[in-house]
């Protein structure tokens, strides 16, 4: 049948179905779904309309003969009873509240409180009217949704899917069918769906969404997206900020980040999406950067031209890390990784590097970061200004193979940001260490499993780490696992860090009397005051000779041992009797004694000492290094380079080694450490302690009031080096004096007369008050033929006999040296010692001098580049002595009180005193009355510490 | 008579080649056996055995000091001299290390030989000492001048010249490892770990590496190049 002209067609049209308008009027009146009933016969088949202010417009089109369909208007009295579509007519039944049928398919659709938004000859969109409308298509309800103007649901009637969607859900959520999928959609998200790009949910913030699907049991074909902040997801995903899609392989995040299992993922601008991939998914033609972790693998791939970003958080599944920890990796460009766990094979974890061709990974660890690529590993050095940032990350423990090394080695990282390249023998190539330590990465690999039996046999009395657990009595750790390697960490005597002994040791139980032997293999001189097994630490482990033999035994607080780095040698423990405390709880770590070990309680093993078995050689070397005070002066400010290794000074008895050490702040210190130093004024010595402690000291160290230098020096020589005569020792130490003289930076020394010095033990020293803020000077000299002043404010239980000699040995050869005392050309001690005490620190840079380090302090805190002012900042002449002080008088003391407490400043006037009458500024008094006294009353006057403590604090 | 002329000829050749491989056979024996009176020999020995000693003395100090004797002009606060400064090169040249070598043992030659009282019945004096010292491979050579005037029985001697002394040490192969690193290190600001890790396993050294915040520590430790039982270990900073 041929079409009516348009205008007959029209008035045709709008005749039949005014009735059928009428009621649609009714309908939308109530808020329901205009009914669209079709022409029995229409003379054009319509093909679309919409709805617009109450009436429905539709399109009536014969592809043949019109050319302008345009809109119709349907009249009150018009009605469809039935749409056509080509030849099939399909009928509207129209119910209100109950639904209708279409293709006279019962239950096909069911719908209340839509209405209708556009039509077409294969498509109805729908809205919804009130908060009770819904949409029901066979079993798929879209409910709960608020009806809003933009909210509809287009669906194709012929096909029978849901094409097109877009609306939001109330407060109660619902389930939600596309396609074959399901998903819950949580309160008040926002759902746009089309066939092409699949279900985009847009979530309210920090929606949980763990209970409701699971990802990995995603069957559909059409994927999902999820947009919001802090979403939980099932499968321990958590897209922090961003969108994620899902789809059948997995969760792919295409923008912001997300947690998947410990692994934080960001997705930046152009790295490009990461799919986080299902366990069975074949991904071996997919086009994307994926991770995927099961069991105990996570692997990384990236793909040309994109990156995967991610960083490895505490309680990993895989990786070992903790909240000091950090570690991430940028995979680029076709590299991917691999890491799996080993801790069934008591092994910490191995990465494999799968290298591409344009590839490259970046690894970050602590303060290292690694590069690899198809050709090479290398590693980033940091800049200073990214050090301080990243300075107290600790490191993760792992092994990193690559298929890129064109030769068989693998790098072997532990945490403390050490690691080792290691043959394929496990032999040590290239090793990296912090602060000079001796590498322990190899250490690591028996950790896990040690650390599972120790757990499994309950030995500590309390597994609290707090409370500094012990050894239950009659249990022994379950050392029979025989390990080649080593095992054995030692403590250094500062307080930076800790060593591991490296090398060829090892430890196991030896026989029935259980007893540990520990072989301490080759390896850097170190003295150590604690020794840790495995995890645990041994305690202030001292060697002691009592006549028969020497001992180790860890009571005592203030001994340390040492071990040679030639030969071995060997210590037995037994096992029942040794403290052990478990390896986390370091010495730097102890906030309950102020990061100080004394606090920890030991064990008394008296009546059976640890047995220590060496060559007679190194039981010499044992005993120098233990009982001769340390007169190496490291000029680095820090502790860890700070050994206690006489020999390293003296040299070993028959070797004419020179140490030419600086005695200053060195070039290594920066700004940045003077102004770290925040001086502790609260825990100086009290005067009335320091009185009492001195006739105790008297008794107990049976000291004499005078030292003489050479004699005591011969002795300890002597009793070292039993094989050499006086003139051997002599000729030692003109050695010594022969190679300083071939350089003016070092100190000179007189070895031809012995210098005896008064020993001054004196509580009203406003030096030693000033010298007890900690940490604490032991001693000081001035200089040649200066008495020796032991500081009496100290007594921290520590000191004992022979300490208290080996400071007297330390403190005398500083009498020794005289002459020139240049240091290395950067600056000098001035002629004088006694002017030393303003112009330069003295050994380590706790005793700086405090207008040195005021005026370091003042320079540094006032620079930007923090690495020159440091040396401009040190005050290496006489003449700028005069000027320092001056400035330091005329400073503004309003603002200098408020930062330092009273005694400070009186005891830095006090110096500056000293040393300005010695700089030959003769009107001091005059200085004092017409300037200082005016702004400081009191302080201007004190000069012992019984005035300080009578007047000056009245008066500021 | 061309016949005879030409058997002539041939002996004079011969006569000639027979010579010279005489005169060359001493020659070298020469070289490598010192000629020295009877009476001295004694003391000649004993001031080899002390050069080879300074020697060994002075390789173990010099390659702590990272080749140099007295500390480097630009070094860590310890002395250790940096061969990498920010992008400059400031490796010690070989020929600075066997100035360094010979500095040492010229300084240090007397604390062994002392004042030669082990030979009581000699008396020396003894001149200043000026060595020369080549790196070779598998070995430093040790040339010395130390005038030495002994009286022994009244009768006078000069001792002047101590030749080829060998100490055998790797700082060759050392040395070789120090300019691939530090050339590598010029043309990148990173650290190319397998690269030192090659020339670790090329050249079968063990190379320690120590950060100290900007500095950065290298040691290397040839375990196949010892002193007194003790390995060699060559120090040297960067500060990248």
């Amino acid at each position: 049948m041929g079409c009516q002209s348009s205008g007959s067609l029209l008035i045709g049209i709008k005749m039949k179905i005014k009735f059928l308008q009428l009621l649609i009027i009714i309908v939308f009146s109530f808020f329901t779904i205009p009914f669209i009933i079709a022409q029995e016969n229409p003379d054009c088949p319509i093909v679309g309309g919409h709805f617009e202010n109450n009436e429905i417009y539709y399109e009536c089109i014969d592809k043949n003969i019109l050319t302008d369909p345009g809109w119709y208007k349907l009249d009150e009295n018009k009605q469809f009873n039935r749409l056509r579509h080509e030849d099939k007519f399909f009928y509207t039944q129209i119910w209100i509240d109950k639904g209708f049928n279409i293709n006279n398919k019962e239950s096909f659709i069911e719908l209340s409180g839509v209405v209708l938004k556009e039509f077409s000859n294969k498509t109805i969109t729908l809205g919804f009217s009130n908060e009770n409308s819904f949409f029901k298509m066979y079993n798929d309800t879209f409910a709960n949704i608020i009806p809003l103007e933009t909210s509809f649901i287009e669906f194709d009637y012929i096909n029978e899917e849901i094409i097109n969607a877009n609306f939001i859900v109330n407060k109660i959520g619902g389930n939600y069918t596309f396609g074959n999928d399901t998903f819950y959609a949580p309160p008040e998200s926002r759902i746009i769906f089309t066939t092409e790009d699949g279900v985009e949910i847009k979530i309210k913030d920090g929606v949980d969404l763990t209970g409701f699907f699971s990802l990995f049991n995603f069957k559909g074909g059409s994927p999902v997206s999820i947009e919001g902040k802090n979403i939980e997801f099932p499968d321990g995903f958590n897209l922090i900020e961003g969108k994620v899609t899902m789809g059948n392989k997995g969760y792919a995040l295409d923008e912001g980040n997300a947690i998947y299992k410990q692994n934080s993922i960001q997705v930046e601008n152009d790295s490009g999406t990461v799919l986080i991939a299902s366990k069975n998914t074949d991904l071996s033609n997919y086009k994307g950067n994926w991770i995927r972790q099961v069991d105990n693998s996570l692997e990384i791939q990236s793909y040309e031209g994109k990156k995967v970003n991610i960083k490895f958080l505490e309680n990993h599944d895989i990786l070992y890390i903790d909240s000091s920890d950090l570690m991430s990796a940028q995979i680029e460009n076709g590299d991917g990784l691999i890491i799996n766990e080993r801790n069934s094979l008591g092994l910490i974890p191995v990465i494999n590097h799968i290298s591409s061709e344009n590839g490259k990974t970046i690894i970050q660890n602590g303060n290292l970061e690694f590069s690899l690529n198809k050709n090479e590993l290398s590693m980033i050095p940091l800049k200073s200004s990214e050090y301080k940032n990243v300075l107290n990350n600790k490191s993760v423990a792992f092994d990193i193979e690559s298929d890129s090394l064109n030769m068989d080695t693998k790098l072997r990282i532990n945490n403390e940001g050490q690691f080792d390249i290691l043959s394929k023998d496990d032999e040590s190539l290239v090793t990296w260490n912090k602060y000079s330590l001796p590498v322990s990465a190899k250490l690591i690999d028996n950790k896990l499993q040690r650390d599972e039996v120790a757990e499994d046999n309950a030995i500590f009395e309390s597994k609290d780490t707090t409370e500094h657990p012990r050894l239950k009595k009659g249990k022994i750790l379950p050392f029979n696992v025989k390990v080649d390697i080593d095992l054995l960490e030692l403590a250094s005597w500062g307080d930076n860090d800790r060593i591991n002994i490296g090398g060829n040791s090892y430890f196991a139980e030896t026989d029935d009397k259980r007893r540990l032997l520990i072989d301490v293999g080759k390896g850097s001189d170190i003295d150590f005051q604690h020794i840790i097994l495995d995890k645990f630490i041994m305690e202030y482990v001292v060697i002691e000779d009592n006549g028969k033999g020497y001992y180790l035994r860890n009571l005592d607080t203030s001994a340390s041992t040492s071990r040679d780095d030639r030969v071995n040698w060997k210590v037995e423990f037994k096992l029942e009797e040794v403290m052990l405390l478990p390896n986390n709880y370091r010495l730097y770590e102890n906030k309950e004694s102020g990061g100080v070990f004394s606090g920890f309680e030991l064990n008394a093993v008296d009546d059976n000492p640890i047995i220590i078995e060496s060559s007679s050689n190194n039981k010499e070397r044992l005993l120098l290094r233990n009982s001769v005070v340390n007169l190496k002066q490291e000029p680095d400010k820090s502790s860890f380079l700070y050994s206690r290794d006489l020999s390293s000074y003296f040299g070993a008895c028959y070797s004419i080694e020179e140490d030419y050490k600086t005695l200053t702040i060195g070039k290594g210190d920066f700004c940045d450490e003077v102004l770290k130093k925040k001086l502790d004024f609260e825990s100086y010595a009290k005067y009335e302690n320091c009185v009492n402690n001195i006739n105790m000291y008297k008794k107990l160290y049976e000291y004499n009031d005078e030292f003489c230098v050479w004699k005591e020096l011969r002795n300890t020589y002597k009793k070292i080096c039993p094989s050499l005569n006086e003139k051997d020792i002599t000729n030692i130490f003109r050695k010594k004096e022969d190679y300083r003289k071939m350089s003016d930076s070092l100190i000179h020394i007189n070895p031809e007369e012995d210098s005896c010095v008064p020993i001054i033990y004196d509580c009203t020293s406003i030096l030693y008050y000033s010298l007890s803020i900690p940490p604490e000077a032991s001693g000081y000299s001035y200089g040649s033929d200066s008495p020796i002043y032991m500081n009496p404010y100290i007594f921290d239980g520590s000191r004992d006999k022979d300490n208290f000699y080996f400071i007297l040995l330390h403190e005398g050869y500083h009498g020794l040296q005289s002459g020139e005392a240049k240091i290395e050309g950067d600056y000098n001690f001035g002629d004088e010692r006694t002017s030393s005490y303003l112009l330069t620190n003295v050994e380590i840079d706790p005793r700086v001098s405090l207008i040195q380090l005021w005026w370091l302090e003042k320079t540094c805190s006032e620079a930007d580049d923090k690495d020159i002012i440091l040396s401009d900042g040190i005050i290496d002449n006489e003449d700028e002595a005069r000027v320092v002080l001056d400035e330091f008088y005329h400073y503004p003391r309003n603002d200098f009180i408020s930062k330092f407490k009273n005694y400070y400043v009186y005891t830095m006037l006090q110096s500056a005193y000293i040393d300005y009458t010695r700089l030959n500024e003769k009107d001091w008094e005059g200085f004092r009355d017409e300037i200082l006294v005016k702004r400081l009353p009191g302080i201007a006057y004190g000069k012992t510490i019984n005035e300080l403590s009578s007047s000056t604090f009245a008066y500021v | 008579m061309v016949n005879k002329r030409g058997q002539v000829t041939i002996f004079i050749i011969l006569a000639i080649v027979i010579v010279g491989a005489i005169i060359a056979y001493f020659s070298l024996n020469n070289n490598s056996k010192d000629i020295v009176n009877p009476a001295t020999n004694e003391i000649y020995s004993f001031v080899k055995d002390c050069i080879k000693k300074t020697g060994e003395d002075a390789i173990y100090q010099i390659a702590q000091n990272g080749g140099y004797y007295l500390p480097a002009k630009v070094s860590t606060a310890n002395g250790i001299p940096y061969y990498y400064y920010s992008g400059e090169n400031l490796l010690i040249s070989k020929t600075e290390i066997e100035n360094q070598l010979a500095l040492y043992i010229n300084n240090n030659l007397e604390y062994c030989t002392g004042s030669f009282e082990n030979f009581p019945q000699s008396s020396v004096d003894s001149g200043e000492v000026l060595s020369e010292v080549m790196i070779e491979e598998g070995q430093i050579k040790i040339n010395a001048n130390y005038p030495l005037i002994i009286t022994k029985n009244e009768k006078t001697y000069s001792l002047k010249n101590f030749k080829d002394i060998i100490v055998r040490t790797r700082f060759d192969a050392i040395y070789k490892s120090l300019e691939k690193i530090i050339k590598d290190q010029l043309t990148r600001e990173d650290v190319c770990l397998s690269c030192i890790t090659n020339i670790a396993l090329e050249n079968d050294l063990i190379i320690n590496i120590i950060g100290l915040e900007e500095t950065t520590l290298f040691v290397i430790q040839d375990e196949n190049s010892k002193i007194n039982g003790v390995p060699i270990k060559w120090q040297f900073a960067n500060r990248y």
